[in-house]
């Protein structure tokens, strides 16, 4: 297998690319390669196969050209966004990468509710534009740096307004994207002339089950272009933030609500859920523990042993909490929600607690989380930096998360942060948020560990969590995969048959883990 | 601190790309949401700090053996603008990416990986002590025609330090003389180095020479020690951000107040000694230098290393002094400009610590002059969204890099120094 980029598909690529947006060097190669963070660098592997090239495109046109070069000369393709955390690096031998940065172009469709985006714009770019015109799109727990284009069409789109906003693969209207084998396919109301990017589906059936899969194939069926995506309402004005770094100032935002909510058992936790959800009145809701929160609060790593060691944060989120976010079109309106919201809470016997309980900071992570998705990365990275989570990690329905689910979880870290295995920041540490009024729940068990330190065990943790889930019979969860192992087989071989299918040459560099399901933004 | 003293910090950057955009809760459009020049220009990863710091952990960790020109053209290539090193610390406190780029510099000229064009800054400078290989022997001739006190033979409240652009570039000798001329006229007891005078130092330090930072800095320090000067002031932000921040990180504290010239003119129109009487009915944007804002924020010298304190837990001991760029010159040179009547001051979307770089600093104008050129034209382009009839700068580095751009772009557009709003404003 070829490990240098052959000079004939080199001189190709730059003909297409242009000289300057295409390289071999083994400087620039080697800045592809290295990760941090998730999944690769969590276990500990932060030096990855090293691509032989790299091509920035910047039309459709170039993209199915580069793929054209890729299958005459038998090289491999991978694309990637804005790489954010789990890029989609190299994972065979002789893998071009195309780093989608150049399609970075973006329009909003105020009469219709939708945006067009090419691969690239950040999610959080995207929103901006929209806000100035009353409009926002779904952000990804990932935060603004995501694509939006990358959540919707190759990995996954959670994140805490999807309670409003719903996910972004539930988000895709038309969809521009150059199969494996250089063929452009056009999904959606775009096949019309003249009928613009409004529908997803049609003439025909749909396409977007398989152009994704249960968690996205990461570049595994080709490279998207481009994507129109459901915008929802934004009652204005737009965000606006000010101050100091790194908590900034926010401004307010009229006719909402923000408040903390803590249950005493995940009983009534799960109770409150699924009534707030039926009630239909939350734009924003996330689940933490006192560890994201000392992460979230605090800046440096000692500023962070010496808020842990103070306690205070423990001993009032220890049980974990939620952040809920209201924001209505009019007053009348958002005094409706608060009575709803108050009365739910109060029925399922939960505590409602001021974001200023400490101090401005936490106001600001909290108004900043829910308008801007900005501070669950930084929860989830800091103080180590890597994160192996992920047990469970759902996308199921309430009661199987938090009765069933979540103690198995809870139990199995506990058993590898008491061992130093991973950080010890309290057992509970679940980020979790409900999606569509309730309908589904992501959920993420947080497991922060530093791959330099000696007594680390990256991904064990999560591997016991997922074992004890399966003996009991509760399935994989993770995302939404099936559940049964064996449906999950089955699953992976329907993948392989749709990839052969639209792949015949085996270009897509899929040979990723977990059924080409190599996760990436 | 050597390069492999980084090496907690460098394994520790997230890929979260923070360090290329403005911070998302200050961003206002997607037109000017790049915050890195670098990458913004070039776009392989490479170019980002992320890219660098990945670079910077190859070396260290041994994979990448051969220091060739790639290498050192992508290390290189970029501004030192700092831009980074604020968006990276709004997210991640475990990484300084500004001085890992500036210990990669230092390493690869150590390891004789050479820029040419730099080198040739270099020579120039040991030879004439200054950055464009001219004749010391020019070095004073803006002063010719004015009245100034030498500090080698008269004691001055304040040295007037002009830098080398200022020196060599006729076209700012007549800002440099109203300068001059401003204090004086305010009653300030000023002084200039005379045939002492010579370099900062901080443009060969960006440019990864240490050691001629250290002998300016050393210079420097006597001079002032010798003169009894109670304050250095400058009209360039490069020599400001150099003495602030560069000095003491080599160890060499001034003992003195060191104020740019904007910082004096505002204090001295508070104190009703300068006024600005003539009126200037003008809609203008003012562009912070990266060396004067944010770059300009005062160094602090540490020595120490990341230690597990706790299982998973590293931290620097002792603990790391945090650089935000807070501590810049901000809002004097605008309290200035917003003082003389009729001048309307309107902001640009990227402004104060988070301002895009005008494009000439660490060596990017005399060694990658594409990048340069094009980073001042994307500030031009930002400058007039604002709907301003001008730009108002402080610093001759920056002035000199958007009047040669707008040049090159047909002009269309003027970039002026907050002095000669300051003459004008007085009567000319």
């Amino acid at each position: 297998m070829s490990r240098k980029m052959p000079d004939e598909a080199y001189e190709e690529f730059k003909q297409v690319a242009g000289e300057n947006n295409v390289s071999i060097e083994p400087e620039v190669l080697e800045t592809y390669t290295y990760m941090n963070g998730l999944a690769q660098g969590a276990m500990g592997f932060h030096w990855n196969r090293k691509p032989i090239g790299v091509v920035l495109p910047s039309t459709l046109e170039e993209v199915r050209k580069i793929l054209e070069i890729c299958t005459r000369y038998g090289l491999k393709f991978k694309a990637h966004s804005t790489a954010w955390v789990i890029m989609a690096l190299a994972t065979s031998g002789n893998v071009v990468l195309l780093d989608m940065r150049r399609m970075n172009n973006l329009e909003i469709n105020e009469r219709d509710f939708f945006l067009i985006t090419e691969s690239y714009p950040p999610a959080g770019v995207a929103q901006i534009e929209a806000m100035k015109k009353g409009l926002q799109p779904h952000l990804v727990g990932a935060g603004p740096n995501a694509s939006n284009l990358a959540s919707a069409t190759s990995m996954q789109g959670t994140g805490g307004t999807s309670v409003r906003t719903s996910m972004n693969e539930r988000n895709v209207l038309a969809v521009e994207w150059v199969l494996p084998t250089g063929e452009v396919l056009k999904l959606g109301s775009i096949n019309t002339p003249g009928a613009g990017w409004f529908c997803g589906d049609g003439p025909g059936p749909s396409l977007r089950g398989m152009m994704r899969g249960a968690v996205g194939q990461v570049s595994g069926n080709g490279v998207f272009t481009k994507v129109a995506l459901k915008l929802y309402p934004w009652y204005g004005p737009e965000y606006k933030g000010g101050g100091e770094p790194p908590f900034f100032n926010s401004e307010e935002v009229p006719n909402s609500y923000l408040k903390y909510v803590l249950w005493d058992s995940f009983d009534d936790e799960a109770e409150g859920l699924y009534r707030l959800g039926e009630a239909e009145i939350i734009d924003y809701n996330n689940r933490w523990a006192a560890g994201a929160f000392t992460s979230a609060m605090t800046t440096s790593n000692q500023e962070y042993l010496d808020a842990e060691a103070a306690g205070k944060y423990k001993e009032m989120f220890g049980k974990g909490f939620w952040t809920f976010f209201m924001h209505a079109p009019s007053e009348r309106s958002l005094k409706h929600r608060i009575k709803v919201f108050e009365k739910i809470v109060s029925d399922t016997g939960g505590e409602i607690a001021d974001p200023m309980i400490f101090g401005k900071r936490s106001y600001e992570i909290a108004l900043q989380n829910a308008v801007r998705a900005i501070w669950i990365a930084k929860a989830a990275y800091m103080p180590t930096s890597a994160n192996t989570g992920s047990m469970p990690m759902t996308y199921e329905n309430i009661d199987q998360c938090f009765k069933y689910a979540l103690p198995i979880s809870v139990n199995a870290k506990k058993e590898y942060a008491n061992q130093d295995k991973i950080l010890n920041e309290g057992a509970d540490n679940c980020y979790a948020c409900i999606d569509e009024d309730g309908h589904y729940i992501h959920i993420e068990h947080a497991c922060l560990i530093d791959t330099w330190e000696p007594k680390g065990e990256p991904g064990g943790a999560a591997m016991v969590g997922m074992a004890k889930a399966l003996s009991k019979g509760m399935g994989l969860l993770y995302m939404s995969w099936p559940g049964s192992l064996k449906d999950f087989i089955v699953y992976l071989q329907y993948s392989a048959q749709i990839q052969s299918m639209i792949d015949p040459n085996g270009i897509a560099d899929s040979s990723g883990t977990m059924g080409a399901s190599y996760l990436a933004t | 601190m050597s390069l492999s003293d980084y090496h907690y910090e460098v394994s520790h950057c997230h890929r979260c790309s923070y360090c290329k955009f403005v911070p998302f809760q200050v961003m206002k459009s997607r037109r000017f949401f790049q915050g890195c020049p670098s990458i913004a220009f070039r776009n392989f990863h490479s170019y980002a700090a992320g890219g660098r710091v990945i670079l910077a952990l190859s070396i260290i960790e041994g994979r990448l053996k051969e220091y060739t020109e790639t290498l050192a053209k992508i290390v290189f290539e970029c501004t030192m603008c700092g831009a980074c090193q604020v968006q990276c610390r709004t997210y991640n406190y475990n990484l300084n990416p500004i001085e890992v780029m500036q210990e990669l510099r230092t390493h690869l000229i150590e390891n004789g990986q050479l820029i040419p064009e730099h080198l040739m800054v270099i020579d120039g400078l040991k030879r004439e002590d200054n950055v464009f290989g001219e004749p010391k022997a020019d070095r004073n001739r803006w002063l010719e025609g004015l009245e100034i006190k030498d500090i080698n033979t008269e004691k001055a409240d304040v040295l007037f330090h002009p830098g080398c652009r200022t020196c060599y570039d006729e076209e700012f000798w007549d800002n440099a003389r109203a300068a001059v001329t401003i204090l004086q006229n305010a009653g300030v007891d000023v002084g200039t180095a005379g045939k002492e005078d010579s370099c900062c130092g901080g443009r060969a330090y960006e440019m990864g020479y240490k050691g001629e930072l250290v002998n300016y800095a050393e210079a420097l320090a006597g001079r002032i020690k010798a003169s009894g000067a109670t304050k250095l002031v400058t009209p360039c932000a490069d020599c400001y951000g150099t003495f602030k921040a560069y000095f003491p990180i080599v160890g060499q504290e001034l003992d003195v107040e060191i104020l740019h010239t904007s910082e004096m003119y505002d204090r001295l129109i508070k104190e009703g000694r300068i006024k600005l009487k003539k009126e200037i009915p003008m809609k203008i944007t003012y562009h912070d230098p990266c060396k004067l804002g944010r770059r300009g924020e005062p160094g602090i010298p540490w020595e120490g290393e990341y230690k597990r304190v706790e299982p998973h837990i590293f931290a620097p001991v002792p603990e790391k002094p945090v650089k935000l760029g807070l501590g810049g010159c901000y809002e004097p040179p605008r309290d200035v400009l917003k003082a003389i009547p009729g001048v309307e001051l309107v902001e640009m979307e990227r402004n104060r610590i988070h301002s895009w770089c005008c494009g000439a600093g660490g060596g990017a104008m005399e060694a990658f002059e594409d990048l340069s050129t094009w980073t001042a034209l994307e500030r031009i382009e930002e400058a007039k969204s604002t709907g301003a009839e001008v730009m108002v700068t402080a610093c001759p580095w920056c002035e000199r890099n958007f009047r040669d751009a707008i040049k090159e772009a047909g002009g269309g557009f003027e970039v002026f120094d907050v002095t000669e709003f300051v003459r004008e404003a007085m009567g000319g």
